[in-house]
């Protein structure tokens, strides 16, 4: 059966949501609001939610994607004159940004948004996306979301600050993404580099138009950033991608890493250092647990999610762990260049029946928290790996991101814990 | 760029008008680019030698999103006018609206704007039906409107509806051009439209006599203005381009119509002198409805009737829900019924795997315009082959919109799989309502389930109720496990908990069902249940506080034939209860504290509780929402009990009564320090009292804030 998988719809609403002191309002039912204000919460927390100014009828205690509140009746209708009611409510609140989202329903009746913007003066501050983004893969949506914004802010590239750089690619969908982005940031200054902004991943406003200073972009998940990374190329900031995906698993790691610095000419050197010594610290746990990380080797996976985060991974467990791949299968909206490198080696290696096969039953499953953890229940594997979109409540104190170094630790810890039951 | 946007009835002749026009416009050296906007996808024809170019619609449905090229969609016709078809779906099915919607969008992704044009024409079907072809005349589209009508009733109806959508889309400027006449030969025609141009307030810019160098042209693929270059024809065409030209280089007026009522339509069609209109009652679409034009008229809710159906229906353990909708209403709707599920039973329960088996027919824009019945048949056709043998189909706003038949989907599937369970749920989003309402269509398929003809066993009970939140946990299973244990009686189904579809069969093997609460929602559920089978529910619902579990145990005991039992255990829970409230009074005494209640749960038990513990409270305040009624109180707290209870009342409590604890249902941060506790879950009988005492008393002796919020301060 088909995973379950946000799509472009909720990613539009996220990708607004991730940037501070923005507000979407959607243009739908309360039923399409309450889902998307917990969870833009759960997953982006603001100092300004819950809170009690927000507890009238039209907040209902959350200040998070408010909404139109359609009903049977505006479907039939048409609700124009609640954007232009809504639209007050939520200027109000002090948002610097609005971002008028339709419901996949909403989005049928073809509502003019526009009119209610102008009439109000508030042109200036709101975006309107008119698009079906319906069943459409998300990081596209995503990316596509940023574009817009940014397009909307449309910061003038005055000058460059010389070895500066934004993150690309991260997103609200990533778990534990603070953490993750923290990590990635730090190996990043090592180098003598500095990160001015980490767009569609909790940047202000005024970070996203200080992004169009930096000198290159560096790119942590393509397809998460796709459309926005043209849209600073068109500025002039060369994309920095590296030719081993996604940071997932220790050597992307490095080849990320090794990337930033042949096209920068930054010295890679601290960065790789703070790698080498977490591998050494690795070998040095396995080698401990002795029994238990023999029975690594040899055990089946599943993995699911984007091709330039699952083909490092994949790659990853086949060759330092030793282990093999029973289905892998990239999610929607995968990086076209990643999808075929990954079918080649899983061809080259002789899996050749494995590539875009959903997770089958195995010994551990990586892939978004929601199936992993279903398949878990069913007895379907023994190791749970979450790495794709986070759930509600799906945070760590201890980090567990799919990225950097943390992600490598945590997969090994989650394999060498679940290896005791197979 | 001018954009101009030319509506008519359909089958008036506004594609061979705009052609038309769109071709003389290029002999006048305009760049021009034509947009047909009906699904009929003849707009562009005579400027492409009779041929039908790739419909927009047709091509997105066809080509993924990164293979799409403008020019795969844009065809260079007569005079080097650059032409699209918007396309649409068959007659019946999808919407061709959402369809213009999407053409439009596309066309902007693939950089249309970018071609250097001075003229873009969009050729409209007029009968306006819904927002989609109103978009052209939005604000961004047209900068002038032209509208074609013969004297024919239906086709001036249909201009003054196109009227009625501009007045809709109003920007604050005059933006129609006038009227063609475009001539059908009915009688008296050009006084008719004159009359009605005069009592609209525009002119009638052009008038086209009937003519069969039409159809000459159209047999030749051409328009007139190219095969009879010199007719009058032409000459009428060749002024309507020049007034466009003149329109918008700004020499030339554009006015602001006054559409017709019905009244006014009446006496048009009667051939009496127009009588004067009212344009206010027009412009409100809402006029005569009664309705509240507002968020506020709204019912606001909090999920939509498909979450309550599918909910209702991931209970059953063997049944697979399938989602009639786009992805994000299934992973939104999964994430919460799902992680909760398994947040609340434990991994070894096994069972809860199985009723997580959800999927999604993944609805997209194309499904919308297209229709989607088909999409439901191939994935029903899936499941089946996979060997999912009870499947329940749920439907979001999407397929209700676009007026998808699912029934036809389930016909088909069981004349295909004769073996195979299945059951509809039109919910339609939340056009059938709110969770609780699409919680319910789904439990009356389900009481459908039950077989009336099984016999009644001795001490098997049923539970009955909306939602098992509060008995979820294991604390609170374990006291209602011991209760029921006082008189040997066992559970059978629990209607409607998680469960294989054989408890819901069985269900009339128990004896008696209990409530879970004396909830409408709760006894709505009871009342499906008794339409099927006739049953009556125990009288006391499942006792929550001391007075209620006094008097269920009463009930319970006469039922039984236990009266003894009853008894012991009342005296037993009377003294445990007394016990507890001596050992404990000096933690509450003298305790102040406010019970605020915005779920709508009765938290009277808790305040007689804290009562009995000698805490004082100084105030009961109930959240009204969506105009339910508020809870009732027993006198004893009639002097505190606030109904209709609002956020700035409750931060003057705070101030002006001082509270030492706030009780609350939500965790939220108020201008006013102050200790809180939640409600949490309601156990049933005197163990759930007693552990609520205890948290709270707990509560009462801890610091008033926990340490980690005072770093986020």
């Amino acid at each position: 059966m088909r995973r379950s998988l946000p799509d472009g719809f909720s990613a539009a609403i996220m990708a607004a949501e991730s940037v501070e002191n923005a507000a979407v309002l959607l243009h739908g039912p309360g039923g399409c609001r309450v889902r998307h204000m917990v969870y833009s919460e759960a997953v982006y927390s603001r100092k300004n939610s819950p809170r009690i100014e927000y507890a009238e009828d039209y907040f209902y205690w959350y200040p998070r994607v408010p909404a139109t509140y359609l009903d049977g009746y505006d479907f039939i209708n048409g609700a124009y004159y609640k954007t232009a009611e809504a639209l007050p409510m939520v200027d109000a609140s002090g948002a610097d940004l609005i971002v008028i989202i339709n419901s996949p329903g909403a989005g049928l009746i073809g509502d003019d948004h526009g009119s209610a913007v102008n009439r109000l003066g508030l042109g200036d501050k709101t975006i309107i996306l008119d698009e079906s983004l319906s069943s459409m893969p998300a990081p596209e949506c995503y990316g596509g979301m940023l574009r817009r914004i940014m397009e909307h802010l449309s910061p003038e590239r005055k000058t460059v600050i010389k070895g500066s750089v934004n993150l690309l690619g991260l997103s609200l969908f990533d778990k534990d993404r603070e953490d993750a982005r923290e990590e990635l940031q730090g190996m990043v200054e090592s180098m003598g580099l500095t990160v001015i902004s980490c767009p569609g991943a909790g940047a202000s406003i005024a970070d996203l138009r200080k992004s169009v200073l930096a000198e290159y972009n560096i790119i942590v998940c393509p397809e998460f950033c796709s459309g926005l990374r043209e849209y600073y190329e068109s500025l002039g900031i060369p994309s920095v991608r590296s030719p081993a995906g996604a940071p997932a698993g220790f050597d992307a790691c490095e080849a990320w890493i090794k990337t930033i610095s042949e096209k920068t000419g930054c010295d890679p050197s601290p960065a790789l250092e703070i790698i080498k010594k977490e591998r050494k610290k690795a070998y040095e746990k396995l080698r401990g647990q002795g029994y238990r990380a023999m029975r690594i080797k040899g055990l089946t996976f599943s993995a699911a999610g984007l091709s330039s985060v699952i083909r490092p991974l994949t790659l990853w467990l086949h060759g330092y762990l030793s282990m093999a791949p029973r289905a892998v299968s990239p999610d929607p909206g995968s990086d076209p260049e990643e999808t075929e490198l990954l079918r080649d080696f899983l061809e080259k290696q002789g899996f050749s029946g494995v590539f875009g096969k959903e997770p089958v039953p195995c010994d551990a499953v990586l892939c978004e928290g929601l199936t992993a953890n279903r398949m878990k229940s069913a007895g379907e594997c023994r190791i749970e790996i979450s790495i794709g979109y986070t759930g509600f409540r799906t945070d760590n104190v201890i980090p567990r991101p799919v990225y950097g170094i943390l992600g490598s630790r945590y997969i090994l810890d989650e394999l060498l814990r679940g290896a005791k039951d197979v | 760029m001018f954009q101009i946007a030319v509506y008519g009835k359909g089958g008036i002749g506004k594609s061979t008008l705009s052609a038309n026009i769109s071709y003389s416009l290029s002999l006048k050296n305009k760049k021009v680019m034509q947009i047909g906007c009906d699904p009929k996808h003849d707009s562009t024809r005579l400027l492409l030698g009779g041929r039908a170019q790739t419909t927009v619609l047709d091509y997105v449905r066809e080509t993924p999103v990164l293979r799409r090229k403008l020019e795969d969609v844009i065809e260079i016709g007569s005079g080097g006018v650059l032409c699209a078809e918007s396309g649409g779906p068959e007659p019946g099915i999808g919407c061709a609206g959402r369809g213009i919607l999407t053409t439009f969008d596309t066309l902007k992704k693939l950089g249309a704007d970018s071609y250097d044009t001075d003229i873009r024409v969009y050729d409209v079907l007029g009968d306006v039906v819904c927002g989609g072809f109103a978009v052209p005349l939005r604000e961004e589209y047209a900068d002038a409107v032209i509208l074609v009508t013969s004297g024919e009733f239906m086709s001036m109806y249909a201009a003054n509806n196109i009227m009625k959508g501009l007045a809709n889309f109003d920007t604050g400027k005059p933006r129609l051009l006038g009227l063609i006449l475009n001539s059908r030969g009915v009688e008296n025609e050009e006084e008719s439209v004159k009359r009605f141009a005069d009592a609209a307030g525009v002119p009638v810019i052009a008038a086209i006599p009937r003519d069969s160098s039409f159809r000459a042209a159209e047999a030749a693929g051409k328009t007139v203005r190219e095969l009879f270059p010199d007719s009058d024809l032409s000459v009428a065409i060749d002024s309507v381009a020049d007034l466009i030209i003149k329109t918008s280089e700004g020499k030339q007026p554009l006015y602001d119509p006054r559409p017709l009522d019905d009244d006014q339509m009446t006496d048009l069609a009667a051939g009496r002198p127009v009588r004067p209109g009212s344009p206010e009652k027009i412009r409100d679409p809402c006029s005569g409805c009664g309705r509240r034009r507002s968020i506020k008229g709204t019912r606001i809710m909090d999920s939509c009737a498909a979450f309550g159906a599918m909910a209702a229906f991931m209970k059953l353990t063997d049944w697979t829900v399938l989602l009639h909708g786009p992805e994000s209403c299934m992973y939104l709707m999964e994430m919460s019924r799902g992680g909760m599920s398994r947040s609340l039973y434990p991994e070894s329960a096994g069972g809860t795997a199985a009723a997580l088996k959800v999927c999604c027919t993944m609805m997209d824009d194309s499904a919308s315009i297209f229709g989607g019945t088909g999409k439901l048949k191939e994935k029903l056709e899936e499941l089946c082959e996979e060997g999912c043998g009870k499947i329940a189909v749920v439907t979001t706003c999407m397929p209700g919109i676009i007026g998808d038949h699912s029934a036809d989907a389930i016909e088909h599937i069981r004349k295909k799989y004769p073996g195979a369970e299945l059951a509809l749920i039109e919910s339609d989003g939340d056009i059938a309502g709110d969770y609780t309402d699409g919680f319910r269509m789904a439990v009356r398929e389900i009481t459908g389930m039950i077989d009336p003809s099984v016999r009644p066993e001795r001490r098997y009970v049923n539970l009955v109720g909306i939602s098992f939140f509060d008995l979820q946990s294991p604390g609170c299973m374990a006291e209602l496990d011991r209760i029921l244990s006082v008189f040997g009686l066992k559970i059978n189904c629990r209607f409607l908990d998680d469960c294989p579809s054989g408890d819901i069969r069985m269900f009339c093997r128990a004896e008696t069902d209990l409530l879970l609460s004396g909830s409408p929602s709760d006894l709505s559920i009871m009342g499906m249940i008794s339409e099927r089978t006739g049953r009556k529910p125990f009288p006391c619902p499942l006792p929550i506080g001391m007075k209620d579990y006094g008097k269920w145990l009463e009930a319970m005991g006469k039922f039984a034939g236990m009266e003894e039992e009853a008894a012991r255990e009342w005296k037993n829970a009377e003294e445990k209860y007394d016990l507890y409230v001596r050992n404990n009074r000096k933690v509450f005494e003298g305790k102040k504290i406010i019970i605020i209640d915005r779920l709508k749960r009765s938290c009277v038990w808790a305040a007689e509780l804290l009562a009995d513990l000698g805490a004082e409270i100084v105030r009961i305040g109930c959240f009204s929402r969506c105009g339910e009624p508020g809870m009732t109180c027993p006198e004893r707290f009639g002097g505190v009990t606030v109904e209709n209870y609002s956020p700035k009342m409750l931060e003057d409590d705070l101030e002006s009564l001082d509270p030492d604890l706030l009780i609350c249902d939500l965790l939220f941060r108020t201008g006013k320090k102050c200790r809180t506790a939640r409600i949490g879950r309601s156990g049933v009988g005197p163990g759930g009292v007693l552990r609520f005492a205890d948290y709270v008393g707990n509560v009462l002796r801890l610091p008033a804030t926990e340490g980690w919020k005072e770093d986020g301060e």
